[in-house]
């Protein structure tokens, strides 16, 4: 099995959402639904001090953030009929639609607020990696979308060597669910327990 | 709030559901203790409709929160890891078992002798499934739910508003009048007291857990505020719940104090059930 893993270089990402836009259209998505989201993180303030100097601790980064495809998916653990499954070649999770009672267990469950369920679907909905692309040998769209070439995707070893296994706020600590995330953190980005920050943007993307 | 209205067929589930179970509890220690006539028997049985229509009811709203409700079987492969899985199993147990009960007693079916290990064996399966879909909202990526409190809620709102439901049905067949009913109605109302106390303390300590809860999309105490009208609501319905129970218990009258404080207990408890659904916070996004 080869296991697949996103790597995301906040060095690189200027917010532009032109990745969760190719994935709007490409999945042909309604305004209300988006596979991929652009989390704006934000946080700090400016002061003068004592002696007039304006300082500033101010700081902001955005995350583009779909399905980790974790190793150990809270989506997949918390699913009554096993519909939200790991795919044993791709290590991709995806939703059997035919088995998915739209209960939006696994929607509650993920940290990653990627599963939603689709009342006229029937079913969850969710990045499934592009799966299709991926067969035909093609990454993602979004990843193929990007102009500032800020996302990757391909095996976890190869993914491992670009960026630490996410663990930047706003997203939680790595070790809750092992995403298959890999991030090039930026100057600005603060740890997962950090309460620096916060999200921005959350008429957007919550 | 939005959470809150997106869940209120399953707000609407958790509180008739366990209300409704937690009546077959007392129905159990009427059963068991007292020396029913048969023509009360016979009333207690029809009238336990009462409570099996509202698990029943309940059952149905929980289906209108499923996209696909036709795929329901499915969910019984996840028994073991899915919580909702073992709460649904554990709780087609109990109705299974209640729906038995129920009918075997309306067609004058059970002796008294069967009656008896089969009403005790509804009543713990009854608080079983009450456990269970308190313990099915407890997921380590939700820290707001993430708490033994949750089902401690559970548990006492169903013992409270269940003890008034089962003392409605008493009442209406005329079973706990006399004096003789006097250490049924003593028993019921440690059971219900200690539900309210049990379901205001785990109440209270959820809220206050929730002081201290932080994610980069929302505080906690962000997200307490807004439910804080529906929890005083539910306070006010609780201590008014809790004095009907008092004077069916203690007092002269029985059926209009089970009637009034059944009624208020199901407003109290859909309030709680409500406000919980929209105190969801996820660890992370």
């Amino acid at each position: 099995m080869t296991q697949y893993a996103f790597h995301f270089d906040a060095t690189r990402c200027t917010g532009c959402k032109t990745c969760e836009f190719a994935c709007k259209d490409y999945k042909d998505l309604d305004a209300d639904s988006a596979y991929r989201k652009v989390y704006e993180c934000a946080g700090g303030e400016t002061v003068r001090d004592a002696d007039g100097c304006i300082r500033t601790t101010c700081f902001s980064y955005p995350v583009s953030i779909s399905c980790n495809h974790c190793d150990s998916p809270a989506c997949m653990q918390v699913c009554p009929t096993g519909a939200m499954h790991k795919d044993d070649q791709s290590g991709l999770v995806s939703v059997d639609e035919g088995k998915c009672i739209g209960c939006g267990y696994c929607h509650m469950a993920c940290p990653y607020n990627s599963p939603k369920v689709d009342r006229e679907k029937g079913h969850s909905v969710k990045c499934d990696g592009c799966a299709e692309r991926l067969s035909a040998g093609e990454s993602p769209v979004c990843v193929e979308a990007c102009p500032a070439r800020a996302l990757a995707f391909g095996p976890v070893e190869e993914m491992g060597k670009l960026g630490e296994r996410a663990s930047i706020a706003p997203l939680p600590d790595a070790s809750l669910t092992y995403p298959n995330l890999f991030v090039k953190a930026c100057a600005d980005a603060q740890p997962s327990d950090s309460r620096a920050g916060k999200i921005v943007n959350p008429l957007e993307v919550l | 709030m939005e959470t809150a209205l997106n869940e209120l067929p399953l707000a609407i589930f958790t509180t008739l559901a366990p209300l409704g179970a937690g009546a077959f509890v007392v129905l159990a220690i009427a059963v068991c203790s007292l020396k029913l006539e048969a023509g009360q028997l016979k009333a207690i049985d029809r009238l336990s409709l009462i409570p099996a229509g509202a698990v029943a009811a309940g059952f149905v709203a929980s289906f209108f929160h499923l996209a696909s409700p036709l795929h329901a079987p499915s969910v019984f492969m996840g028994i073991g890891h899915s919580p909702l899985s073992n709460e649904i199993a554990v709780g087609m147990v109990f109705f299974v078992a209640m729906a038995v009960y129920v009918l075997l007693g309306m067609f004058g079916k059970l002796s008294l002798s069967v009656r008896k290990p089969f009403s005790l064996v509804v009543a713990v399966l009854a608080l079983i499934f009450v456990v269970f879909t308190g313990l099915a909202y407890m997921m380590p990526t939700i820290p707001s739910w993430n708490s033994p409190l949750v089902p401690l809620e559970m548990l006492g709102m169903a013992l409270f508003g269940g003890t008034l439901i089962g003392l409605f049905v008493l009442a209406l067949a005329g079973a706990i009048d006399g004096r003789a009913a006097h250490m049924v109605k003593s028993l019921a109302f440690i059971l219900g007291f200690s539900g309210f106390v049990a379901a205001a303390v785990a109440l209270v300590g959820h809220v206050d857990m929730l002081g201290e809860l932080w994610s980069p999309a929302v505080a906690g105490a962000t997200l307490a505020e807004p439910v804080v009208p529906y929890l005083c609501g539910a306070g006010l319905c609780g201590v008014v719940a809790v004095a009907c129970l008092g004077v069916v218990c203690f007092g002269k009258r029985t059926l209009a104090p089970a009637a009034v404080g059944s009624a208020v207990a199901l407003v109290g408890t859909f309030l709680v059930r409500f406000a919980f659904y929209a105190m969801q916070m996820s660890i992370g996004l």
